[in-house]
């Protein structure tokens, strides 16, 4: 079970992030997803549950919707309704000794009605590695519509 | 007779592309090197991205694009000129301008330096005032401006 501080590092097209394990989360293998074909569609997959289905989204290096192939799981974040998914390449849970994570305010509006995508950063020397505000990233794929 | 002598102000000149912007020195914390910018997604287009300085990210910003130009890459003798947090805000949000180059220290005489006419300055909301030292135009940043677009 996640600890309250620790970290999913999320990799998209060779870009990591990192999500707080607070938000709660599942991890599914896209082999256990059904695609989905509509190529109009930003969802690139469903996860079935009992009566209902979960979207999963694929983002590309700047955030925006992308039909992939690249992509090998989907990390799908509680929500309500329902949860909601984001396909990635390659996802981690880091040891809570591993991250410093510091305060960030990006520049700008926000892009989301909930703030901004970003709420912390975890600086090691020179790299950068962005971390997810899960609400704001919550909104924001809920408002890519199906 | 006692003779007024006004101080000199203590700036950096900061080449950008086609300008060259006056800072007072007391508003800049470092004059860093821009080894790579990690890119902050769904960013404005004048926000060119973020460093790591010190144990902080710092978002790197262009004036020129700003002002209304098209955002250029940085170039290997570009600098981040990091600035002390924007009155108000908080201690660790620090912020970087871009240069095109190394800036250089200026001590501006105010009897020598003559201010900028509206008709030589840029039509952007962003330049404060501008000074001509010699036949140099160096502009001043609008702070209250740039916090305003900065923080919405």
């Amino acid at each position: 079970m996640a600890e309250p501080n620790q970290y999913l590092r999320l990799q998209l097209q060779g870009v990591q992030y990192l999500l707080p394990s607070t938000s709660g989360f599942t991890i599914e293998q896209r082999e256990g997803l059904l695609a989905n074909s509509d190529p109009a569609s930003p969802i690139v997959a469903w996860r079935a549950v009992r009566n209902a289905r979960w979207p999963a989204y694929c983002l590309d290096t700047g955030l925006k919707p992308a039909r992939r192939d690249d992509w090998s799981r989907a990390v799908f974040i509680e929500a309500t309704p329902h949860a909601i998914g984001l396909a990635v390449d390659d996802v981690h849970m880091l040891p809570r000794a591993d991250t410093q994570v510091g305060p960030f305010t990006p520049l700008g509006p926000a892009p989301t009605r909930h703030g901004h995508l970003f709420a912390g950063v975890w600086v090691t020397g020179r790299r950068v590695t962005l971390v997810f505000d899960p609400k704001a990233l919550i909104g924001y794929l809920q408002g890519l519509g199906e | 007779m006692q003779q007024k002598t006004a101080a000199r102000i203590h700036a950096l000149e900061i080449p950008i592309r086609g300008m060259s912007l006056l800072i007072p020195s007391a508003s800049i914390a470092e004059v860093a090197n821009v080894p790579e910018l990690a890119s902050i997604p769904l960013s404005p287009a004048w926000v060119l991205g973020t460093i790591g300085w010190r144990t902080l990210a710092v978002p790197v910003v262009s004036f020129e694009v700003l002002m209304g130009a098209h955002a250029v890459a940085p170039a290997p003798a570009s600098k981040a000129i990091v600035f002390y947090p924007l009155g108000g805000r908080r201690e660790w949000e620090f912020f970087a301008i871009l240069s095109a180059s190394e800036p250089r220290p200026q001590a501006v005489d105010p009897g020598i330096a003559i201010a900028a006419t509206a008709a030589d300055l840029p039509d952007s909301p962003y330049v404060a005032a501008g000074l001509k030292v010699g036949d140099k135009l160096m502009l001043i940043p609008d702070f209250a401006a740039l916090k305003k677009v900065f923080y919405p």
